[in-house]
């Protein structure tokens, strides 16, 4: 009797043993899963890295990349790592579809960093389909505002045409103007947004000319645009038709001012002496801004390309060293399966106002896109010179 | 009427470029019945070559234009040697070569982003521009430049092919290669030939491009396109009728948007060559076949 007492004891125990240690098994390996899950945090970048937007695309993606880099040097997002995966969309929206496709389909990525208006457009709805996040870094036509799962790290063009344009008719006094853009939503759009606001204010548009995408030979527009006898030409233009535009303007003997919403080292190369006293309206990156993070970012960025940094170019640092990171911590927060579209976009839309190199901070207004401090400034010898801030965007 | 007449000075200046590269693209076609579609790859390598001699090398921009269409030259025959010509041995057909060009045009573009970028490249030494005013009428020392060199070039070429003996086997060869071969002359020495001749004005036409502003990879695609629209225009292998050619559909596309808003000049260069095509299939200058 005794001795089956004692097996049956032996039994109890035995299993206990046995259930206690599968239990702390699972647990272990639940644990150990939900671990493996999150070893890191995968995200795309689809950029365009050739076509007529490589020139500004490729230092686009280094600067999503250099704020990995920085990310992961701190130790990750609360010890995991980002990863970025990178995709060229060749400028153009067929091949953005097929690399955000891939992005979301192949590697399961729920935040996606791109830009270029067409291109935008083209991968929203998959954005939306796959739920995940669309993060845009540059491109900047007026309906890249209010859409669903996109949120834009830049300015919008009519808000920064339209600061242009409020600059040239108080500050210059110019009445006349000629608008001058590229056939596409970025340009048309922008344009027709702006225009009637110039004459909303007594001025008068004497031309609207527009050309299509990857043009380099403006004198037809520019003929037409002379004949009009404008006080000033604005364009919204971008990549590198801006540096022959530039050139063919005064090489049409045309010397009314002229102001860009772009202009790059490579488009002098291009443009040279003709580039003296264009004037340049974009978003306002602040270098000698006392903020520890353009202090730091800034020399690094400049050492990195051999010249200065643009603006675009630090929006894609903010994307990915900001804007994803404060996205995960307050998503983290909820627990769970935690690193999906839905759960980013709800904390990118809790959040919204996110720190930057810009020196103020970034903040994603109302409309998904961003708000920040505009200028203009003037081209001399090569270099550009702040000339003034232009009053912030009215949203 | 001041505009008008800027817009016919902005059409000559376009229509030097596009001269040389339908009359390259016309003059290879006639003789070897290849879509060359290289042709945009050779147009860059005329103008990349001007960059590589005047930037990395330092020789002074006249050299370095000679040189650029130098390296057209050497580009087009090699191309016709070393991808063309194995393909014609193996037998393939005029739309299997037309495959394998436009793959080789894609494969190149990316080949000029890889080594020169994909933002504009500009001759560092360019000329200085000088800037001639007559009233609204404006026009550069390049803008004259570039119509002297492409007339130079289209009167060289057509003086060649008419007049030397030469010429006249190139001629004979696209007439009838088989009885040209008959006669024993060598139809693959005389491709080779059209292809040196037809690269030399592409790469002439991309110097041209380069010292007008600047030239960047993915302009061979549209370089091709409109020397092919013009050459069939024109009538292929009709040397003075591409320049003319190239002049009419210049005209067209200024003057077409003095009226209609600029983004249709495409529109209006497709619309041209759609009416060409239906009212004069062999080309506007084409003769009778002799």
């Amino acid at each position: 009797m005794k001795g089956k007492k004692g097996l049956g004891k032996c039994l109890i125990v035995l299993l206990s043993v046995l259930v206690i240690v599968t239990v702390g098994l699972w647990v272990v390996a639940g644990t150990a899963e939900a671990k493996s899950a999150y070893k890191e945090y995968a995200f795309g970048i689809a950029l365009p890295l050739s076509g007529p937007f490589g020139e500004y695309g490729k230092p686009q993606s280094e600067c999503v990349l250099m704020g990995v880099e920085d990310v992961n040097k701190m130790g990750g997002v609360n010890g995991v790592p980002l990863k970025a995966i990178v995709e060229d969309t060749k400028s153009n929206p067929k091949d953005g579809v097929t690399a955000m496709i891939k992005l979301v389909d192949m590697y399961k990525v729920p935040f996606v960093v791109t830009t270029t208006s067409s291109i935008t457009k083209a991968q929203q709805p998959i954005a939306v389909d796959r739920k995940v996040v669309l993060t845009n870094l540059g491109a900047w036509g007026p309906d890249m505002a209010n859409r669903p799962n996109l949120y834009s790290s830049c300015v919008i063009a009519p808000y920064v045409l339209k600061a242009a344009s409020w600059d040239l008719f108080n500050k210059l006094g110019v009445r006349k103007a000629a608008y001058i853009a590229t056939n596409d939503p970025a340009g048309v759009d922008v344009v027709e947004v702006v225009a009637p606001i110039w004459e909303k204010w007594g001025g008068k548009v004497v031309a609207k000319e527009y050309f299509q995408g990857g043009a380099s030979d403006f004198t037809p527009q520019l003929t037409r645009i002379k004949a009009a006898n404008p006080d000033v030409i604005l364009t919204p233009i971008h990549g590198t038709a801006v540096g022959f535009f530039v050139k063919q303007v005064r090489d049409m003997g045309i010397k009314v001012p002229v102001m860009t919403t772009y202009f790059s080292a490579a488009n002098y190369k291009v443009a040279g002496e003709s580039s003296d006293g264009l004037l340049i309206c974009c978003e306002y990156l602040d270098k000698n801004n006392p903020s520890p993070i353009t202090q730091d970012w800034y020399p690094r960025a400049t050492k990195m390309f051999g010249r200065e940094p643009y603006y675009h170019e630090a929006n894609g640092y903010d994307l990915s060293r900001f804007v994803l990171v404060e996205a995960i911590k307050e998503s983290e927060k909820m627990g769970g399966d935690f690193y999906t579209g839905e759960n980013l976009k709800n904390a990118i839309v809790k959040i919204r106002t996110f720190d930057s190199v810009f020196g103020s901070k970034l903040i994603i207004g109302e409309d998904q896109t961003a708000i920040k401090p505009i200028a203009i400034f003037e081209m001399k010898g090569g270099s550009k010179k702040l000339l003034r801030l232009a009053p912030p965007p009215e949203k | 009427m001041e505009g008008l007449i800027q817009l016919i000075i902005g059409a000559f200046v376009v229509a030097s470029e596009l001269a040389l590269l339908a009359a390259g693209f016309g003059l290879i076609f006639y003789v070897t019945q290849t879509f060359h579609f290289v042709h945009g790859a050779v147009f860059l390598a005329g103008g990349y070559g001007a960059v590589v001699a005047s930037n990395w090398l330092g020789i002074p921009v006249v050299f370095s234009l000679l040189l650029g269409v130098l390296t057209a030259v050497l580009f087009g025959v090699c191309t016709e040697r070393f991808l063309y010509r194995p393909f014609r041995r193996i037998g393939a057909t005029h739309l299997a070569i037309f495959i394998v060009s436009l793959g080789a045009l894609i494969i190149l573009e990316s080949v000029y982003e890889i080594i020169f970028g994909a933002e504009a490249s500009v001759i560092s030494n360019n000329f200085k521009t000088r800037i001639y005013t007559r009233g609204l009428i404006v026009f550069t020392n390049i803008d004259c430049l570039a119509v002297g060199l492409a007339l130079f070039a289209c009167l060289a070429v057509i003086f060649y092919l008419h007049y030397s003996p030469t010429g006249r086997l190139i001629r004979a060869v696209a007439n009838n290669p088989e009885l040209a071969e008959t006669f024993g002359i060598e139809s693959s020495r005389f491709f080779l030939l059209a292809f040196a001749i037809g690269s030399g004005m592409a790469g002439l036409a991309g110097c041209i491009h380069i010292i007008r502003g600047g030239l960047s990879p993915l302009m061979g695609a549209e370089a091709v396109l409109f020397g092919a629209i013009i050459a069939f225009l024109s009538g292929i292998g009709k040397i003075g009728g591409a320049a003319l050619g190239a002049f009419l559909l210049a005209v067209c596309m200024n003057l077409g948007i003095w009226k209609l808003p600029g983004q249709w000049q495409h529109t209006i260069a497709f619309g041209v060559l759609f009416l060409v095509m239906i009212l004069k299939p062999e080309g506007v200058f084409a003769g009778r076949k002799s």
